[in-house]
C-alpha cells in the first residue's frame, strides 16, 4: 500500500524582484523519511524550507499537508530566533506553553538534556556561544515532537558531540513517523543520514537515493528496532487560546524587559529630555508655561514610546523569532494583544515617571500630577493599539526605524488632539463634564483601534 | 485564446485610455475659457474666486481617490487579486497630488480672503493634511518593500487610516472651524451666483476626466510591472 506523503508541493514558483529562485517545484515527504536538500549559496534552499513550513506563501503552486490536517511543523532557521533575555529553561518553557505540551516545564528540561544543555538551565541565552544557541534552538524545534521537521543548515555552528546529538534526534523523530527535511550547502552530511537527496539548482530539483537509509514507513521496521523512539509528549492539537495566549507573550515581554533593563531606563531618559528641551524652548517664548505643558507632555510620551515600539516588535523579528511563534499556532491576535498590554504597561510606567517631572519643569501644582497619570491611562491604550500595529507594518520594511513614526503619527492626530484638550482640561480644573467629550473621543480611539489592530494584525504577521 | 483574449483586452483599454485622455484635454479647456470668459467676480473675492474653481474640485477628486484607495484596499485584503491593488496605488498617488494642490490653494485663498494661511482650528484644512500625511506615508510604504508583502502592508496602512479620518473628523469638531461653509451642497441650495455655479461644475468634470484617464493609465502601467515579476 503507497505510502500517503507528509507534505505535498506542487508547481511551487517564487522569485524575489526579477530573480527566479523556483520555478516549478514538485515534491512529496513522506512520513519516516529524512531528507536531505542540497544546493549552491543562493539556490532557493531556504525559500523552499519556508515555502514548505507555511512561513512564505509561494507566488505560484501549492503546498498541502496529509489529509489537509493541521500539522505540527518546526524550523531552524539560520539565525536561531531565541529570547536573549530569557533563561535556557524559560525560552523553552515558553514555547511549550504556546504548544499547548502538557507538562511544559518537564518537557523543556527533557529538550535541554537531549541536546546536551541540560546543566545551563538558568543561563540567560546572549551568554550562550553561537553552537550552544543552535543547539537551543534545535531543542526547541524537537520539543514538540513535530509531524514534520525543517533545518536550514542545522549542522552549522555545532561541534562534534553537536552533531551526534542532532543525529540522534532525527533518527528518533524519524522512527516515530515524523518527516525531517534539512538543506546542507554539500553532500557531505547527507552521509549515513539521509533517506533522499535532493539538489537544488536553477530553480529546479533533482532527487537520488540517499546513500545512507531507505525511505521507511511510519511504523518502525525490524531493522529500526535499535533507535530507541521517546514517546511523543502529550500535546493539544486545538488552537492555543487567545487570551492564554496573549498572556504567553506579554508576560515574556515584561520579564524580558524587566531582566534586560534596556527599553524603559531609556525611554524615561528620553522622554525627560524632551520635557527638558521643550520647556527650556517655550521658557522663551511664553511665561505661561503651563499652557503649553499638556502639548509637551505628549509630544515626549508620544516620541519616547514609539522609540520602545519599534524595539519590541523588532526584537520578534530580527532573530526570526516571530518564524517559531507562528509555528506554535499562535493567533495572530493574540500576539498583537500580548504586544498591546505589554506596551501599554511600559508606557504608563513612563507617564507616571513623567507626571511629577513635569510639575517641576512646567511650573504645574503638585495635585497636577494625578491629571496628567490619569488622562495617559486614558489614551495610551489606544496609542499602543495603533503603535504596535503600525510597527507591525514597518518592522520588514527598509528604513523602519524612519518609517515608524512617518506611519504612526498621521493615525495618531485625533488621539492626540483629544488628549491634549483632556490634559488641558484637567490640568486648568476643568469639571469632568467638560472634558466629557475628549474623553470620550480617547475611548472611542482605544477602543476601535484595539478592534482594527486584533483584525488586522494577523494580516501583518502572516505577511512578515 | 487566452492571448487573443487579453489582446482584445488590451485594445479595448487602449481605446478607452484614449477617448479620456481626449475628453479630459477638450473638458480642461472649456472649463479654462468659462472660468477666464463667462464666470463673474464674486462681490468680496473680486477675482480670487477663480482660485476656488482649482481648489474645489481638486479637493473633491482627493476625498474620491482616498475613498477608492480604501475600497480597494479591503477589497484586495478580501479576495487577494492583485488589480485592487493596482486600483488602490493609483488612487493614492492621485490623492496626493490632488491633496496638495488642495492645500497649496486652500491656503493662497484663505490669506486673500481672511489674511491667514493656515488654522489649526479648521477641521477640513487638518484632516486634509492627516490624509495627505497618511497616504504620503503609504506610498513611502510601497517604497521600501516589495511583493506581495508590499500590497499587503500597504492595504492594511489604508484600511487602519478609515478610522483615523473619521475620528479625526470628530476631534477637530472640539475646535471651532474657520473654513467658509460649502458653497454648492447647502441646505435651501447653491449660494453662489449660478455662474460660479457652472464654473465650479465644469471644473469638477475637468478633473474628474483627468482623474479617470491618468488612474486607468496608472492601474495598466502597475499591471504591466507586476506582470513582469510574475513567476
Amino acid at each position: 500500500m503507497p505510502i500517503e506523503p507528509a507534505c505535498t508541493a506542487r508547481d511551487i514558483a517564487h522569485r524575489f524582484g526579477r530573480v527566479r529562485v523556483l520555478d516549478g517545484i514538485d515534491l512529496d515527504l513522506l512520513p519516516g523519511e529524512c531528507v536531505v536538500l542540497n544546493g549552491a549559496n543562493g539556490s532557493g534552499k531556504t525559500t523552499l524550507l519556508r515555502i514548505l513550513a507555511g512561513l512564505l506563501h509561494p507566488q505560484r503552486g501549492t503546498v498541502a499537508h496529509a489529509n489537509g490536517r493541521s500539522m505540527r511543523v518546526a524550523f531552524v532557521g539560520q539565525a536561531p530566533g531565541l529570547y536573549a533575555e530569557l533563561s535556557t529553561i524559560e525560552n523553552l518553557v515558553l514555547f511549550a506553553g504556546l504548544h499547548r505540551l502538557a507538562e511544559p516545564g518537564d518537557a523543556a528540561a527533557e529538550a535541554l538534556d537531549a541536546f546536551g544543555l541540560a546543566h545551563r538551565p538558568g543561563m540567560r541565552t546572549r551568554t550562550l556561544s553561537r553552537g550552544q544557541q543552535q543547539r537551543l534552538a534545535l531543542a526547541r524545534a524537537f520539543m514538540s515532537a513535530p509531524d514534520m521537521i525543517l533545518l536550514d543548515e542545522p549542522f552549522t555552528a555545532l561541534d562534534t558531540s553537536g552533531g551526534e546529538l542532532l543525529d540522534r534526534a532525527i533518527t528518533a523523530a524519524c522512527a516515530n513517523g515524523g518527516t525531517v527535511l534539512f538543506a546542507a550547502h554539500d553532500d557531505g552530511h547527507a552521509r549515513g543520514r539521509a533517506d533522499r537527496v535532493l539538489t537544488l539548482a536553477d530553480g529546479r530539483l533533482r532527487s537520488a537515493a540517499g546513500p545512507g537509509r531507505t525511505v521507511r514507513s511510519p511504523e518502525p521496521t525490524a531493522e529500526q528496532d535499535d533507535v530507541a523512539a521517546p514517546p511523543r509528549p502529550a500535546a493539544g492539537r486545538g488552537g492555543l487560546g487567545v487570551p492564554r495566549g496573549a498572556w504567553l507573550i506579554a508576560q515574556k515581554d515584561v520579564r524580558t524587559e524587566l531582566r534586560g533593563r534596556e527599553l524603559l531606563p531609556a525611554l524615561g531618559v528620553f522622554a525627560a529630555l524632551c520635557g527638558t528641551v521643550l520647556a527650556y524652548a517655550f521658557s522663551d517664548v511664553t511665561p505661561d508655561l503651563p499652557r503649553v505643558a499638556p502639548g509637551a507632555y505628549w509630544v515626549a510620551l508620544l516620541f519616547g514610546g514609539t522609540l520602545g515600539l519599534g524595539r519590541m516588535i523588532a526584537a520578534e523579528v530580527d532573530g526570526d523569532a516571530l518564524s517559531a511563534l507562528r509555528l506554535t499556532g499562535l493567533d495572530g491576535g493574540a500576539l498583537f494583544l500580548g504586544k498591546w498590554a505589554a506596551a501599554t504597561a511600559f508606557t504608563l510606567a513612563i507617564a507616571c515617571v513623567l507626571a511629577p517631572l513635569w510639575v517641576a519643569l512646567f511650573a504645574l501644582r503638585p495635585g497636577d500630577v494625578l491629571g496628567l497619570a490619569a488622562v495617559a491611562a486614558a489614551g495610551v491604550p489606544g496609542w499602543a493599539a495603533a503603535g504596535v500595529l503600525v510597527a507591525g507594518i514597518s518592522a520588514t520594511a527598509r528604513g523602519r526605524e524612519v518609517l515608524l513614526p512617518i506611519l504612526l503619527f498621521p493615525l495618531l492626530l485625533p488621539l492626540v488632539l483629544a488628549a491634549v484638550r483632556a490634559t488641558g482640561g484637567a490640568l486648568a480644573g476643568a469639571p469632568l463634564t467638560d472634558l466629557g467629550p475628549a474623553l470620550a473621543l480617547m475611548a472611542a480611539y482605544d477602543v476601535i483601534f484595539c478592534v482594527v489592530g486584533f483584525w488586522l494584525f494577523p494580516v501583518v504577521v502572516d505577511s512578515t | 485564446m487566452a492571448g487573443a483574449m487579453s489582446e482584445r483586452n488590451d485594445r479595448r483599454l487602449d481605446r478607452a485610455e484614449r477617448v479620456l485622455a481626449g475628453a479630459a484635454a477638450a473638458a480642461t479647456a472649456i472649463a479654462t475659457l468659462w472660468v477666464f470668459t463667462r464666470s463673474p467676480d464674486e462681490a468680496t473675492l473680486r477675482e480670487t474666486i477663480r482660485i476656488l474653481y482649482v481648489h474645489v474640485g481638486a479637493a473633491f477628486m482627493a476625498y474620491v481617490a482616498y475613498g477608492i484607495t480604501a475600497t480597494a484596499a479591503i477589497l484586495y485584503l478580501w479576495r487577494r487579486n492583485r488589480r485592487f491593488d493596482h486600483v488602490a496605488v493609483a488612487a493614492a498617488e492621485w490623492s496626493v497630488v490632488l491633496s496638495s494642490i488642495t492645500l497649496i490653494t486652500g491656503s493662497i485663498w484663505a490669506k486673500v480672503a481672511s489674511n491667514w494661511w493656515w488654522q489649526w482650528s479648521d477641521p477640513r484644512l487638518t484632516l486634509t493634511l492627516l490624509l495627505w500625511f497618511v497616504y504620503v506615508g503609504y506610498l513611502l510604504l510601497r517604497h521600501v518593500t516589495d511583493g506581495d508583502r508590499r500590497a499587503t502592508l500597504s492595504a492594511v496602512l489604508a484600511v487602519a487610516a478609515i478610522p483615523a479620518g473619521i475620528l479625526n473628523h470628530f476631534a477637530t469638531l472640539l475646535f471651532r472651524t474657520e473654513h467658509p461653509p460649502p458653497i454648492l451642497n447647502r441646505p435651501g441650495g447653491a449660494a453662489a451666483d449660478p455662474g460660479i455655479v457652472r464654473a465650479v461644475l465644469l471644473s469638477l468634470v475637468a478633473y474628474a476626466l483627468i482623474v479617470g484617464w491618468g488612474m486607468l493609465a496608472r492601474v495598466r502601467l502597475e499591471a504591466a510591472r507586476d506582470a513582469l515579476d510574475e513567476p
